[in-house]
């Protein structure tokens, strides 16, 4: 059985309900000063990692240019989305290039999806709405 | 060396690594400009494939932090966590189901149209908005999934 040695702790955030998640930084590679802060919400159940399309837009990207990626939800329902390479940044664990799912149409909560979980060590523990992470896979 | 340990031995005595955390933002609550750019390199590169992200992380190893910069880092948007925090009831009494761009302990835009509240925002100066979205209360018990 592996054992990891984490980096880094992280509370729940506490919202409406409470919720593993990261604040993020999301940017355009090209023009780092276009920026945001948001929160991304941690999803295993999520293949990509999916942001609301104004997102894409705000920080300079065009978005209806990006190549076309369908998403399906547990209920079936199936969202378009455009993938664009952005940086998703979090002051503790770095820098990171992703191609995210930006949606046409609006979503309630942005995804940090499978793929970005595939970046780093992620251990979860909900009975104390904690989770740990290293900054490496 | 995890930075928890290196955070000890920077002298603030710790039991845990979330009262790690917890000790570093209260202590640094408003020390540091949460609109500043960040120099660091990208460490990873997804786009061209989950591998190579890897193996660039696995060449970087562990972020090995001194306390100076551990506490630094920490500080990023700590302010307007922790208005957030303890905010709740502000916040659902006047900006359910809207978007707020919070500076500091200050919001300086709000609505129901993200891309309008960000450019408000950028207009009176903000030059990277913080925006979150205010959850209404739902009308029964209820749980999130996914989207």
């Amino acid at each position: 059985m592996p054992n990891v040695i984490y980096a880094r702790t992280f509370p729940y955030r506490q919202g409406q309900s409470s919720f593993p998640g990261l604040l993020v930084r999301i940017s355009n590679p090209l023009y780092a000063s276009r920026a945001l802060d948001i929160d991304g919400h941690l999803d295993t159940g999520a293949q990509r990692s999916v942001f609301d399309g104004w997102i894409a837009s705000e920080i300079g990207l065009d978005l209806a240019s990006g190549a076309r990626f369908g998403l399906t939800t547990t209920t079936g329902e199936s969202i378009e989305a455009r993938v664009h390479d952005v940086i998703v940044s979090h002051e503790a664990l770095g820098d990171f290039r992703l191609g995210i799912a930006f949606t046409l149409g609006p979503i309630r909560r942005n995804l940090l999806g499978r793929d970005f979980l595939n970046l780093i060590q992620i251990g979860f523990r909900e009975h104390h709405e904690e989770f740990y992470v290293t900054p490496s896979p | 060396m995890t930075t928890d340990s290196l955070v000890a031995q920077g002298g603030i005595a710790l039991s845990s690594p979330r009262e790690a955390l917890r000790s570093l933002v209260d202590a640094l609550l408003g020390a540091q400009s949460s609109s500043s750019s960040r120099p660091n390199p990208v460490k990873s590169i997804a786009g061209a494939g989950f591998s190579l992200g890897g193996a660039l992380f696995g060449a970087v190893g562990l972020e090995v932090m001194s306390a100076e910069s551990a506490a630094r880092k920490v500080g990023r948007r700590a302010r307007e966590l922790r208005w957030l925090q303890t905010n709740r009831e502000l916040l659902q009494r006047s900006y359910a189901s809207q978007w707020i761009v919070l500076e500091g302990e200050t919001i300086v835009a709000a609505g129901v149209d993200p891309a309008a509240v960000v450019s408000a925002a950028r207009r009176s100066g903000v030059r990277i908005p913080f925006v979150h979205y205010v959850d209404a209360e739902p009308p029964m018990a209820t749980g999130y999934i996914g989207l």
